[in-house]
């Protein structure tokens, strides 16, 4: 699904885009665009590059810059210039840049993006045109703005990570700290948030608004997303917790090979799990009106039951029969799914450095501007090419690299 | 300037998504300033409207999804109804569903159709498995996308269950939709082409984990969930403090960090040698490391460990509850609960759109919609049909 080939076109061809950043969230935000055809050149610090870079997994376990699957997942498509923005001359040559661009975006915090030249009024004073994003954990206002932040702080601080987790895990484990969600969740969210937003203000400079300034706190990104218990604690004063949101029917039930879902939510597909179950009395239909009283006593059935099964086996032969199942995959099973290997969403990736590997592909396609996926960069792969770009000769830019600029 | 126009300004969106990811992809759409006209139906109703076997009583608690939208009613098991709908798809930029798939083919709105009235069109099509593979057609709800996505499995205690992760994964496979919709718009301004656009949340639960599959990919390794603990940062957790279910949450990233913690923790004793000199040996001894930071935040608030440890570079935050989220300082600061006016209760909060556009501001400032409160509106306002026929097609129960 993310194949496309240089004479299709995309929904985003043309626009220039740059972006200093690190880690998850904005690098998360800049492969989207770069999907949709942006042409996005990314800011690493000299030698050391992008963080994510030092972090696994490696092939072997062998650390090696070029060859983090962090990074290389979470920046395909892009190009890689290495710029010291501590240095007059590195700002110097990003003030060049952003002169040619349609979108700068930066997860700095707002003490060092102003330091750099970087806060939304000094880039709306030097660049009328220019769309500006900062994706950064708490937004570019407000007290804790300058806080430092990592994935799980932001998770926590959105207030999902305090509602996790329920079910049955906190069954087994209800003095345990509540946790974060898997894989940097937050920070994704973050990301593909601040992408919809940027997005929007592409679309509207296409139909003729003014550049603009776009502030995306990951806090109110996740806020956004899991706005449920403000509503509740708004509209009926009902203040959620991990311990009271959980469902009484349904939910993790174990398996003879791990853990599937079960959610009946309607009352046809009750009853179908009843018939499932072969009918026993337990889980006769008017049980199941009633969640509050019986819904205990048929988790606690519908567990014992699960526990011989497998999980593929509930999943296909419980959505044959109308009952929601859903294995919990491992990475393992996802990566050998029939179903998303039917929608070819695996995208084979060859990287000079790292080897050939498959990798998950995009979780949308569009039908005739497909996005697209292809490798990430070196370290700096495209500094000469940016900075020819720009007019520096040859000479020049072996100078910027002697004093360590690029 | 807080009178401009949001970025969808003069997009006009029809919606006959129900439940919560369909719907939150058009609330976004409709916050950033498009149209947003909800298809529903006495017939059919939305989980929004009617008292649920999960969830209770009908839904005070689901308003905000549909927030800024108009409701106008179509029976879609109606063949005038249908044709309705395809007129209403004429006069719009983007039609949004969330049905599973063949079902908008089977009511007779598909995309053949749809393009058969609009060539340009852009319908944006979501759903669990995505429209094609050979699990396309199965039933899905949040924690299962997340399961079958392999997100579930990574969420949870290591030696527990997975973890059901709920409304969240629906509103971001919202989030995701409304992303591919602007991304659509996008590519209609440029170049005119209209086009199905396949959104799928099992996928997306898919693609927040790469990086866990790259690790399979190179080394045939399976991550596994670890609570709170993060792959190289040493220490990171949440940790109990003084108060009722209190949590601060803190990640040590460097030796810098590290250094900053310790500072804050007063340089206690256990902290010569080397036990835990460096990130590696840091989480060699996590468990114990674990115990005596746990030791040292249970005498203080969530907030004053926070306010410790930032002030040492550490970062650290409260485990916000609902109760707490609304009363943040920093989100109060940053007016993050607009205030919206309900016709009936009166003004509520709710929660400001996740964008802070410095000219073409998004906003939340009409709240939920009654059942086909915009009938009218749409079907004689902007379908031009005569007021006595949209009458009569109320009394027909096809405007119902």
């Amino acid at each position: 699904m993310n194949g496309a080939n240089k004479a299709t076109p995309t929904a985003l061809g043309g626009l220039r885009l740059l972006e200093i950043s690190s880690m998850v969230a904005a690098p998360f935000c800049g492969k989207l665009l770069a999907s949709l055809g942006a042409d996005v050149i990314k800011i690493e610090p000299p030698k050391t590059g992008d963080p994510s870079r030092r972090r696994g997994p490696f092939p072997g376990d062998v650390p090696h810059p070029e060859r983090s699957g962090l990074f290389l997942y979470l920046n395909t498509g892009k190009k890689s210039l290495t710029l010291d923005l501590n240095d007059h001359q590195g700002r110097k040559i990003l003030g060049e840049l952003t002169e040619n661009v349609d979108v700068l975006i930066h997860d700095l915090p707002p003490i060092r993006a102003s330091e750099w030249g970087l806060g939304q009024d000094q880039l709306a004073a030097a660049f009328p045109d220019l769309i500006s994003a900062a994706i950064t954990p708490y937004g570019s206002s407000g007290p804790y703005s300058d806080y430092a932040a990592s994935d799980i702080n932001v998770f926590h601080a959105g207030g999902e990570g305090n509602l996790l987790p329920n079910g049955l895990a906190l069954d087994q484990f209800p003095d345990r700290a509540p946790i974060t969600a898997g894989g940097m969740m937050g920070s994704y969210q973050g990301g593909l948030t601040a992408a919809v937003g940027i997005t929007g203000a592409v679309f509207a400079k296409w139909g003729g608004s003014p550049g603009q300034s776009v502030d995306c706190s990951i806090q109110e990104a996740q806020l956004t997303i899991g706005y449920l218990p403000v509503q509740r604690l708004e509209s009926e004063g009902l203040v959620e917790t991990r311990f009271s949101r959980y469902f009484r029917v349904g939910g993790v039930m174990p398996t003879s090979d791990g853990h599937v879902e079960l959610l009946t939510l309607e009352p046809r597909q009750w009853e179908s799990l009843g018939v499932f179950l072969g009918g026993p009395d337990w889980a006769a239909p008017e049980r199941f009106q009633d969640p509050a009283t019986h819904g205990a006593e048929i988790n606690r059935n519908v567990r014992e039951w699960t526990a011989a099964k497998t999980k593929d086996w509930l999943y296909h032969e419980g959505q044959a029969q109308g009952v929601p199942f859903a294995p919990y995959y491992t990475p393992k099973e996802v990566f050998e799914s029939p179903h998303q290997r039917g929608r070819d969403f695996f995208v084979p990736l060859d990287h000079p450095e790292a080897g050939e590997y498959e990798y998950a592909g995009l979780p949308f396609n569009m039908a005739e501007t497909p996005p697209n996926l292809s490798r990430a960069p070196l370290l700096g792969e495209h500094n000469s090419e940016v900075l020819q770009a720009l007019g520096y000769a040859p000479e020049n830019i072996v100078a910027l690299a002697r004093a360590g600029v690029v | 300037m807080t009178n401009s126009p949001g970025p969808l300004s003069g997009i006009r969106v029809a919606d006959f998504s129900v439940h919560a990811a369909g719907p939150f992809a058009g609330l976004m759409l409709a916050e950033m300033g498009a149209q947003v006209i909800k298809i529903e139906s006495s017939a059919r109703l939305d989980i929004t409207r009617r008292t649920h076997t999960m969830y209770g009583k009908p839904p005070s608690s689901f308003e905000q999804i549909n927030a800024n939208k108009m409701s106008a009613c179509l029976n879609l098991k109606e063949p005038r109804a249908v044709e309705l709908a395809l007129e209403l798809a004429r006069v719009s930029d983007l039609v949004l569903e969330n049905f599973r798939p063949g079902v908008f083919e089977r009511l007779g709105i598909g995309y053949a159709s749809l393009r058969q009235v609009k060539p340009d069109i852009i319908l944006v099509s979501l759903s669990s498995n995505g429209q094609s593979g050979p699990e396309s057609n199965y039933a899905g709800y949040a924690p299962m996308f997340a399961a079958l996505g392999g997100l579930g499995h990574l969420t949870g205690y290591p030696d527990g269950p997975p973890v059901e992760l709920r409304h969240g994964m629906d509103h971001t496979g919202g989030m995701l939709a409304a992303f591919a919709a602007v991304a659509a718009l996008c590519a209609k301004r440029r170049t005119e082409l209209g086009q199905h656009v396949d959104v799928s949340v099992r996928d997306m639960g898919t693609a927040f984990i790469g990086p866990a599959l790259l690790d399979y990919a190179m080394n045939g390794r399976e991550a596994n969930r670890q609570g709170n603990r993060d792959d190289t940062a040493a220490p990171q957790g949440v940790y109990r403090c003084l108060g009722d279910d209190a949590w601060v949450s803190i990640s040590v990233g460097s030796q810098q960090e590290w250094r900053g913690l310790i500072d804050a923790m007063g340089r206690p004793a256990w902290v010569g040698g080397d036990r835990f000199g460096d990130a590696f040996r840091r989480w060699k001894h996590h468990d114990e490391l674990d115990g005596l930071i746990g030791a040292w935040t249970a005498t203080s608030t969530p907030r004053e460990v926070t306010e410790k440890l930032q002030s040492h570079g550490v970062a650290a935050f409260p485990s916000l509850s609902p109760d707490q989220v609304v009363s943040d300082p920093h989100l109060l600061a940053r007016e993050a609960f607009p205030t919206v006016t309900h016709p009936e209760k009166g003004k509520q909060r709710a929660v400001v759109p996740p964008w802070r556009f410095s000219k073409t501001p998004a906003r939340i400032d009409q709240w939920t919609s009654d059942l086909g409160e915009h009938n009218l509106e749409v079907f004689h306002g902007i379908l031009g049909l005569a007021k006595s026929e949209v009458e009569a097609l109320e009394k027909a129960q096809i405007v119902w």
